[in-house]
């Protein structure tokens, strides 16, 4: 087949959403190292050569005439070799998915032009094909259609949510308009539909100010952790999970958080130990023995306070966990002293 | 001994035009196209400045040993592929070095389809 005389995007597209299907790719950042694995393809550094070989990275580039990353195809199998020593991971990983763009567009196997031996391949040949993969990485380390739907707008954003390079991410942006003409209906629908749990999770991150506490959901007014009305949408850099007790989508704990019974299938109390198995918003009120109104708000494992009201939670109040300026303490004890062993000062 | 063949290909493989290439040697379109469609000859000196011009041997123009000499890759199997171009610009060198590189990588690619 002859190369095609200007970049097939229509094409790029269609295998983009392949690849998303086939490797099985969910949420962002894609790891290109796991696809590479996952499909056996053989995988060298520039390091590793010029181990190998005792010779400079200087001169692999100039072998190469590639100064990120070469692949070739033997007939049985790929194998990317691609530039370690380039400091920059967010590089590397679109260096990594570029050569990757090759395989997929079936670059080495269509095109007689990429045999090696008589190597036909001219400058403006070569630009197309480049053109192509480069289009296949950016769409799929940080697809159109998703950046529109969480409205990034700020190449600060797409750095850190598909954790490419800066310079990375000002062509993303710059390309949005060209990468839409190419997309169709349908891939739109399939990356929508592929990313739901993801842009479910960038819409509705939030952060506590007060204890840095990052969590996922739709309309909390309190932090569930430290209970104070300081949140913030997104993620901040600094956050923090804070521990809890696995429980189930009706708040209800998978193993007893007190004596670790696991049979709590009947009831709302541990039969082993008595404690109220069920993570919830503890604001109700008793009339006549009876319960006459209750907040009733479904806590996650973690919850010291509820989300809607910000009274103590059912597990906060039967102290099964530990208030958040103590957890938070101990983690940054525990912090210090990795540190210092890490340095080996002695005590 | 028939050079127009390989005239066109590194014309082409420049991107330039029998016009442009003409004007390099200060001769004229039409003596220039002869040579490329075998009709006519250059003389020692032109052959000297178009070998100049595209960096490779005058030897090569003319088709001799091409394989020992300026194309080194001919001993990589048929079989391999990759996204090299213009890489007869490589000094032999160089050439040397990747066919090295690749083997190494197929031995990589080997091991990667076994593990």
């Amino acid at each position: 087949m002859k190369v095609p005389i200007r970049a097939r995007y229509d094409k790029v597209m269609i295998n983009v959403n392949k690849f998303f299907i086939n490797e099985k790719i969910f949420d962002f950042p894609v790891d290109p190292f796991s696809v590479i694995k996952n499909n056996k393809w053989g995988l060298i550094t520039y390091s590793e050569l010029a181990e190998i070989h005792q010779i400079d990275i200087s001169d692999i580039i100039r072998a190469y005439q590639s100064e990120d990353g070469y692949t070739i195809y033997d007939g049985t199998n790929y194998t990317i070799a691609y530039n370690d020593t380039i400091s920059s991971s967010g590089r590397i990983r679109f260096t990594l998915m570029h050569e990757i763009g090759h395989i997929y567009m079936n670059h080495l196997v269509d095109f007689e032009a990429t045999i090696l031996k008589r190597s036909t391949l001219t400058e403006s040949k070569y630009r197309i094909l480049e053109n192509e993969v480069n289009s296949f990485a950016r769409n799929v380390l940080a697809p159109a259609i998703i950046v529109r739907n969480l409205q990034l707008n700020k190449h600060n954003d797409l750095v850190r949510y598909f954790r490419i390079s800066s310079s990375a991410a000002s062509f993303r942006l710059r390309a949005l308009k060209l990468d839409f003409q190419y997309l169709f209906t349908p891939f739109i629908k399939l990356q929508l539909n592929q990313f739901k749990d993801f842009i479910y999770n960038k819409t509705n991150s939030k952060q506590c100010l007060n204890c840095n506490h990052s969590f996922v959901h739709e309309i909390a007014n309190f932090c569930p952790i430290c209970g104070q009305d300081q949140l913030i949408k997104g993620e901040g850099d600094n956050k923090m999970i804070y521990s809890g007790c696995e429980v189930d989508e009706y708040g209800r704990a998978k193993i007893c958080p007190r004596c670790e019974n696991e049979q709590l299938e009947n009831g709302d109390y541990c039969k082993i130990c008595g404690v109220y198995t069920i993570n919830k918003c503890g604001s109700y009120e008793w009339y006549n023995n009876e319960i006459s109104w209750e907040c009733g708000t479904i806590l996650d494992g973690n919850a010291r306070f509820c989300t809607t009201c910000g009274h103590k939670s059912t597990f906060f109040e039967s102290g099964l966990l530990d208030s958040w300026d103590v957890e938070k303490g101990e983690r940054e004890e525990e912090e210090n002293h990795r540190l210092m062993a890490n340095d080996g000062v002695p005590f | 001994m028939k050079i127009g063949k390989t005239l066109v290909a590194l014309r082409k493989k420049r991107g330039i035009t029998q016009d442009q290439i003409a004007d390099i040697l200060g001769i004229k379109r039409a003596r220039y196209n002869s040579w490329e469609n075998d009709i006519a000859k250059p003389g020692l000196e032109m052959l000297d400045k178009i070998a100049d011009f595209y960096g490779v041997q005058t030897d090569f123009i003319l088709g001799r040993n091409i394989s020992d000499s300026d194309n080194q890759l001919s001993d990589i199997e048929e079989d391999v592929r990759a996204l090299a171009r213009d890489i007869q610009d490589l000094n032999s060198g160089d050439k040397d070095l990747l066919k090295d590189l690749i083997n190494t990588m197929r031995q990589r690619g080997k091991k990667a389809l076994d593990e």
